[in-house]
């Protein structure tokens, strides 16, 4: 059994957190700002919807986002390797891991965008039709307004995604949580190390479910 | 002011072509209320959804204000949209949005309005429909006719000339139907918008319209102002909305029903019917109501003699003369 000084593991867990919180936050911008027009996008083009009529980009992107959905987050790290090196420049380390971690969540996100907006009554589309609102106002006023406590209770579902994503982020050396639970816990058989970073994941993923539960009641507060 | 001719609505294709409306011509004047009244299912709806192109009709043309909506490119169409307001049963507020949010919408899709401005003309609508002290509040907050009074304060905001209702007091309770009733009639009196609304309760159609369709299987049957249509013997828009259905009749006498669209002119009729005829008038059933401005009603007597019955027909007659229509049981 190896054993490991405290304020070794106390550095140990303090830069796996922090590595995780940087890829996962950074990965979670990225993914709703790729997620959410893509989920707007798949909304407008299912039948019965604004574009309605172009049912061959809802084909499109609802491949994308299948095909997206159906790698395992291990495949998708690995065989996006050339794409991570062309957009962070490295393959290696936490920025490295934040394209694969973004390519994983977005299809994600984008599915849970489309269900929240499918969600809004279609009455209150149809009303700002007849008020002459083009696409963009129908977007900006009444679809994101409308859905945005069901468009936050995703946000934080992805995030909590992220971060068992990012347990695997170790393969092309992204550190955090996960990688130190791997290679202390499981590889080293160091039980304490694997004990105390999982205490510290279960201590990360409740406390954004509590941030993200609590803005969703602040935003539906009064509606 | 708005014109429509040989709409068609048809869903489908080949065998599974279904029509909901079929070669439906009318015409509604400037400041006119006009009611479309049907059962449902009889395509009212589809109709009215068609006046602002909400359903693209099959054929046809759609005239408000001289422009052909189905002529319109989409930036044209959403132009002249933003002229037509619409009501809905379900209202369709926007939840993430106050009274005066919602209200300033239309404003908002428009453009070119500065904040000020908005506000302002915000605060004229929340006080034309009563709603004044409610304009933080949200919609969740408020009953079905308050929700309804927004959705007519929305519907006008961006001055428009017309007004679609589609069963704007369908989902509401009584009181609350004859408040939004009331505050239709009053925004077409005092602002002149011009309202076309669909219902299938007769009772709208008699409180606030001035003209009125009656629209079965998609086809309109019969069409023209209140006050023709009640006037006309034939008209069952006009029969139907005359004052209520009678019970059954007990067993004394020969029974009439009589209806009338003057009743200052039938009365002298039915009053003096005693004395000419020697005979005896019970008063069974029946009501007088106003309707379209005129005294409108429908009777059920039974005339009696105790020594030779009168012949029917010169009963029939005598009411007739006076104004009446009978149907003699």
């Amino acid at each position: 059994m190896n054993t490991i000084a405290p304020s070794e593991l106390a550095d140990l867990l303090l830069t796996g957190t922090g590595e995780t919180l940087y890829m996962v936050g950074v990965a979670a911008v990225c993914t709703v700002v790729l997620g959410l027009p893509l989920g707007v996008l798949l909304f407008l083009t299912s039948e019965g919807a604004p574009l309605g009529r172009a049912s061959w980009l809802h084909a499109a992107l609802n491949a994308v986002v299948n095909v997206g959905r159906s790698l395992p987050f291990i495949i998708l790290l690995i065989a996006v390797i050339p794409v991570t090196r062309l957009i962070a420049g490295t393959s290696l380390g936490s920025t490295a891991a934040i394209v694969p971690l973004t390519l994983a969540a977005a299809p994600f996100y984008a599915r849970v965008v489309q269900v929240a907006l499918l969600e809004v009554d279609r009455g209150r589309i149809e009303a700002v039709v007849a008020m002459g609102g083009t696409l963009g106002q129908i977007v900006h006023k009444v679809l994101l307004p409308e859905a945005l406590p069901s468009l936050v209770a995703g946000v934080t579902l992805t995030v909590v995604v992220l971060v068992s994503f990012s347990a695997m982020a170790g393969v092309v050396g992204g550190g955090g949580l996960g990688d130190l639970a791997v290679r202390y816990g499981y590889e080293r058989f160091n039980t304490e190390v694997m004990l105390a970073t999982v205490a510290v994941l279960i201590v990360l993923v409740q406390a954004i479910q509590m941030l993200g539960d609590w803005l969703v009641r602040r935003l539906a507060h009064r509606r | 002011m708005i014109l429509v001719e040989g709409l068609r609505k048809t869903y489908g294709r080949g065998a599974r072509e279904v029509v909901a409306l079929d070669d439906v011509s009318f015409e509604v004047q400037q400041g006119e209320i006009f009611g479309i009244l049907g059962p449902s299912g009889a395509g009212k709806s589809t109709l009215i959804r068609c006046l602002n192109l909400l359903e693209q009709p099959s054929a046809g043309r759609v005239l408000i204000g001289g422009v052909d909506l189905v002529s319109l490119s989409a930036p044209e169409l959403r132009l002249q949209r933003r002229k037509i307001g619409m009501i809905f049963q379900h209202f369709h507020l926007l939840h993430s949005r106050t009274v005066a949010g919602n209200i300033a919408l239309p404003l908002e899709i428009q453009g070119g309005h500065v904040r000020a401005k908005r506000d302002r003309r915000v605060a004229e609508l929340i006080d034309i429909v009563g709603l004044n002290g409610r304009e933080h509040a949200f919609p969740s907050q408020l009953s079905g006719g308050q929700k309804q009074r927004v959705g007519v304060a929305r519907a006008l905001a961006a001055d428009s000339t017309v007004l679609l209702s589609d069963e704007a007091t369908c989902a509401l309770d009584a009181d609350s139907t004859a408040s939004v009733l009331e505050l239709l009639r009053d925004v077409n009196q005092r602002l002149g918008v011009t309202i076309v609304l669909i219902t299938h309760e007769l009772n709208v159609v008699k409180s606030i319209c001035t003209s009125a369709a009656l629209l079965e299987h998609g086809r309109i049957i019969e069409k023209g102002s209140l006050s023709e249509l009640v006037a006309s013997p034939d008209s069952r828009l006009g029969r139907s909305l005359l004052p209520g259905d009678f019970p059954a009749p007990p067993n004394a006498g020969q029974i009439f029903d009589l209806e009338f669209a003057d009743a200052e002119a039938a009365s002298p009729a039915i009053t003096s019917l005693a004395g000419a005829l020697n005979v005896k008038v019970q008063l069974l059933a029946g009501g007088i109501e106003l309707v379209a401005g005129r005294r409108v009603g429908r009777l059920q007597i039974a005339v009696t003699s105790v020594h030779q019955p009168p012949p029917p027909d010169l009963v029939a007659r005598f009411l007739r003369a006076g104004g009446a229509w009978v149907s003699p049981r």
